[in-house]
């Protein structure tokens, strides 16, 4: 069955002009989300991954700026759309939960009530109508006694909680995508799982697209079904969950992999990716990957361009047959 | 809620007892002699003979210990007897209640056109960061601030009064002093202004605005550049808030997420500085009603203080440092208003 | 922490308010610190060179002329009360703030140091001094101790330490609970030592940025006690005194309502100046250490 496409973007352009200079923080990134399915972006943290969600909601601040590309959302241009059209999408048809959800509700406002200003804008219903409405959302993503619950701050309830009201505030008009920024990195790892298990039963039963954004490959193996890893504001590799899992292309992606502990293995000392990300004002010409990388060569002075490696697989590197020979002496050194 | 309010009440009367200390305590900085003329009218004192003297120094409580001296006093104090106003050639409870409408009429009227233009400016700046306008207002809100109240109500005088005309010094006109003491003029409210509308003379209600024009002008000047400048930098710490980006992305128009998520907000820190503003403004009037010749509390506490009159001083005292405290009380309930999270301490 | 105040002062010298609230200063500086080159003191007032000298005897006030820049008013020059105003604005500005500030200081970190009831006692103590309006304060103190610039600095020092006190003792509080505080602690410093080596090097930057903020306004509160006749005596080079003279010719004269307007611009133009350039340095010292309370 061909599934349809309801989301795509091409050539994403996101800058930001401070006062030290430009920052290319999305560089020419695209991919496609299909209905019903989850796609994971995941890097380290300035990759882009966030700035990436945000230009599709149009939600930049003053200083950042989309120079180019598209983002087709049901076929329409959201970049062509006025601020009232774009209004319509946000909370809508698009929907978003953020990391902190302690700062991402508003303190001074009860979570019945910033949950029912988005039911009461976009389904034009009456305040009772709403009320209900978020009453019975409270209860689906799990929370105890949402009549009482409704009319609390959200300094009263636990981060958990807050998470879940959040995800209740995001899904109460039904979006067909729901965009998740880190939405566990704040919490206990119990309650992490809960949460992403709520979400993956609420996609079930709603059937909306999730982008999930992450920085853990836990979290995207446990969530997704195609993953995109950026890289300082580029696409490093795009492929299919499990076929990324078994078969990275690309030299960071593997090194990702590697500096995740596992149990099975007995290890010298935890395998982190050499260095840090570079700073956003001066990535590297070519490859941005190169001054981390053990790959590389003078060629990777030029940038190498995202190609299909296999069937829906796509990497960017030059030097991946170098890479997958490692990786074969590698597997054949741990069975040993 | 409640039960905070009814905490900040049972403060009240702690707070106004320290005031009390305070005051005697500088009362004591002065021998029983000079303290007498803060007592006794003092055209009778000099005609007192010794006798008739220690007499009064005795029912004072003068010669006493410190301690029932101060017992003494606070009894006087809760009749309402503060003592003799060289000021007023009345007794100065007496010459205070004449004086009180005035002061908080003026403080009111200049209390709204500070919170509200203050505010709109502030928001205004903020929304527009970095935009000329927002510079503008800036430079206005620095000069602003720089601006002392007496230099700035020599200016409003010499402009507004003696250039053009418009703003006379004085309470009212003179023949509107005559309607307002004639005994068929009601004293409802006892501000004048107010009093004025409610006995339907707008004639008499232009004149007292005619006249309030400069004084809330200079009061308020200060005040706006201060609100303002609160106002425009925690609206730009606000407006960068996760939950302002949450607004957004609900699908919210740009106006109901300043409006509603982020203006709420802001006000919490322009709320914790409204006590500033409320001294600022107290201690306005005493140079503002010295310079526009009005009979307040202001131009009784500068006279007082310029011919020695210890007893309305110290009444002064105490009436600035209730309103202070009263204006505290209001502000902390505002507070817990606007930030749910005050509410559980 | 070399280099981070290196860092702070190129921070500081980028911003454009900033830069010219410190070269307003320097001006003022270098008014005060000349002011008997820029205004000579005459043979009249040679002895006491702060009393304006008087240069007329018609009580109306002259215009600006080449002998008197700024005019005369009472009597006396205009442009030699500004000038060496200047050194009274400054006299009392760092009087009252070294000495007010030096007090919260004990005051704040005593109460922080000993916590408990002294604790109690100090803060209350506080409240009660931070329930009197300070001007009121100020007026009455001034005037039960027998008016003079001296009493009104007294004054303004009695009750102008409340602030300084919150503010260290709070800062203390905070930093008690850092982890070089307790590091400390753990290898055996006594608490007085920690206090003096610690802790009041890493809170004092803060009491520095408040004192340059208050004293701005601290030079107002005193013009406004000699403005009020409670200050300066008459003829004090004193910006406040001065103005107290021009209040007399505000109303200008007969058609010509703006004709005095000299005795009330020069002045106050200095007034306006001074406070400005401490307000703006106090701004961007307090906008480079703690973004946070920007105003």
């Amino acid at each position: 069955m061909e599934k349809k496409k309801i989301l795509e973007v091409r050539n994403l352009k996101t800058y930001f002009y401070t006062e030290d200079g430009v920052v290319k923080a999305v560089d020419g990134v695209s991919f496609e989300v299909y209905e019903g399915e989850t796609l994971g972006i995941v890097g380290e943290s300035g990759c882009g991954k966030s700035v990436t969600s945000l230009s599709i909601l149009r939600l930049l601040d003053e200083k950042g700026r989309i120079e180019e590309g598209e983002i087709l959302f049901k076929g329409k241009n959201l970049l062509d759309l006025s601020e009232d059209e774009m209004r319509e999408i946000r909370g809508n048809e698009i929907a978003m939960i953020f990391q902190e959800p302690m700062t991402a509700l508003n303190p001074v406002y009860t979570i019945g009530d910033q949950i029912m200003e988005a039911i009461i804008l976009h389904q034009k219903v009456s305040e009772q109508k709403a009320r209900k409405i978020a009453i019975e959302m409270l209860k689906k993503v799990g929370i105890p006694e949402p009549e009482k619950r409704i009319d609390e701050y959200p300094h009263e309830l636990s981060g958990g909680m807050r998470q879940r009201a959040m995800i209740a505030m995001a899904l109460s008009c039904n979006p067909s995508i729901l965009i998740a920024d880190e939405p566990t990195t704040a919490l206990d790892v119990t309650i992490q799982a809960q949460i992403l298990e709520l979400m993956k039963e609420l996609q079930r039963e709603y059937g909306m697209s999730i982008i999930m954004i992450t920085h853990d490959l836990g979290v995207i193996a446990e969530m997704a079904d195609r993953v995109l890893v950026m890289y300082a504001g580029k696409v490093v590799e795009y492929a299919d969950v499990r076929d990324l899992f078994k078969d990275p292309h690309h030299p960071y992606t593997w090194g990702l992999m590697n500096s995740i502990p596992r149990l099975d293995v007995e290890y010298e000392r935890l395998n982190a990716i050499p260095g840090v990300v570079p700073d956003a004002l001066h990535f590297p010409e070519g490859c941005r990957f190169r001054n981390r990388c053990e790959f590389a060569t003078n060629k990777c002075a030029e940038e190498p361009p995202l190609v299909e490696v296999k069937a829906n697989h796509f990497s960017a590197c030059w030097h991946i047959d170098e890479l997958r020979k490692t990786m074969k002496l590698a597997q054949e050194g741990e069975t040993a | 809620m409640t039960a905070y309010i009814v905490r900040r009440l049972l403060l009240l009367p702690l707070v106004l007892f320290g005031i009390t200390l305070i005051v005697f305590s500088m009362l004591q900085m002065l021998g029983p002699d000079k303290l007498l003329s803060a007592y006794v009218n003092e055209n009778l004192l000099d005609k007192l003979s010794p006798e008739k003297l220690e007499a009064l120094k005795e029912k004072y409580g003068l010669n006493d210990r410190l301690i029932v001296r101060y017992i003494k006093w606070l009894k006087n104090l809760f009749r309402g007897d503060l003592g003799w106003s060289l000021v007023g050639k009345e007794p100065v409870l007496k010459a205070m209640l004449h004086r009180i409408p005035y002061t908080l009429e003026l403080a009111l009227y200049a209390l709204f056109p500070v919170v509200g233009v203050g505010i709109w400016l502030g928001v205004k700046a903020s929304i527009h960061h970095n935009e000329p306008i927002d510079h503008f207002i800036r430079v206005f809100a620095v000069v602003g601030w720089s601006f002392p109240d007496f230099v700035f109500g020599l200016f409003v005088l010499m402009i507004f009064y003696s250039l053009l005309g418009w703003f006379p010094p004085g309470n009212m006109s003179i023949w509107a002093e005559e309607i307002f003491s004639s005994p068929s003029f009601k004293h409802i409210t006892h501000l004048p202004s107010i009093d004025a509308l409610l006995n339907g003379r707008l004639d008499l209600f232009v004149d007292c605005l005619r006249h309030l024009a400069g004084p809330i002008l200079t009061l308020s000047w200060l005040w706006w550049a201060y609100i303002l400048r609160i106002t425009r930098s925690s609206m730009l710490e606000v407006l960068r808030k996760d939950y302002v980006r949450t607004a957004r992305a609900k699908g919210l128009d740009e106006k109901v997420v300043i409006n509603k998520h982020a203006k709420r907000n802001a006000m919490i820190p322009v709320t914790t500085v409204a006590g500033a503003m409320v001294i600022g403004l107290m201690s306005g009037t005493v140079i503002v009603e010295a310079i526009f010749n009005r009979t307040g509390m202001g131009r009784f506490t500068a006279q007082a203080a310029q011919q020695l009159d210890f007893a309305s001083l110290l009444g002064a005292v105490l009436f600035y440092s209730t309103i202070l405290v009263i204006g505290n009380l209001i502000i902390d309930v505002l507070y817990a208003i606007i930030d749910p999270r005050i509410r559980l301490t | 922490m070399d280099r981070e105040y290196k860092r702070m002062l190129k921070k500081f010298f980028r911003n454009p308010s900033g830069l010219f609230g410190f070269a307003l200063l320097v001006f003022f500086v270098l008014v005060a610190l000349f002011a008997p080159f820029i205004a000579p003191p005459q043979p009249s007032n040679k002895h006491e060179p702060y009393m304006m000298p008087i240069v007329t005897w018609s009580s109306e006030p002259q215009p600006p002329s080449k002998e008197h820049p700024f005019g005369v008013c009472g009597r006396r020059d205009i442009f030699y009360g500004v000038v060496w105003g200047t050194r009274t604005a400054f006299r009392i500005g760092l009087t009252v703030t070294a000495i007010s500030t030096l007090i919260g200081l004990f005051i704040g970190s005593i109460s922080a140091y000993y916590g408990g009831w002294i604790d109690e006692i100090l803060m209350r103590i506080t409240d009660i001094f931070l329930a009197v309006p300070f001007l009121i304060a100020a007026i009455v103190l001034t005037t039960l101790l027998g008016t003079g610039l001296d009493k009104v600095m007294i004054a303004m020092i009695t009750f102008g330490w409340m602030g300084t006190a919150r503010l260290i003792r709070g800062n203390i509080l905070q930093a008690k609970e850092e982890q070089y505080v307790l590091a400390a602690k753990a290898i055996g410093v006594s608490m007085p030592g920690i206090i003096v080596k610690h802790l009041l090097p890493n809170t004092i930057f803060p009491v520095v940025i408040q004192a340059s903020m208050r004293m701005g306004s601290l030079v107002i509160t005193a013009a406004i006690l000699s403005f009020l006749g409670l200050g300066a005596p008459q003829g004090y080079s004193d910006w406040g005194a001065i103005l107290n003279y021009s209040r007399d010719w505000i109303l200008g004269a007969q058609g010509e309502a703006l004709k005095y307007w000299y005795t009330i611009v020069f002045p106050g133009t200095a007034m306006v100046l001074f406070v400005l350039a401490w307000n703006l340095v106090g701004d961007t010292l307090r906008d480079i250490f703690d973004p946070r309370l920007r105003i």
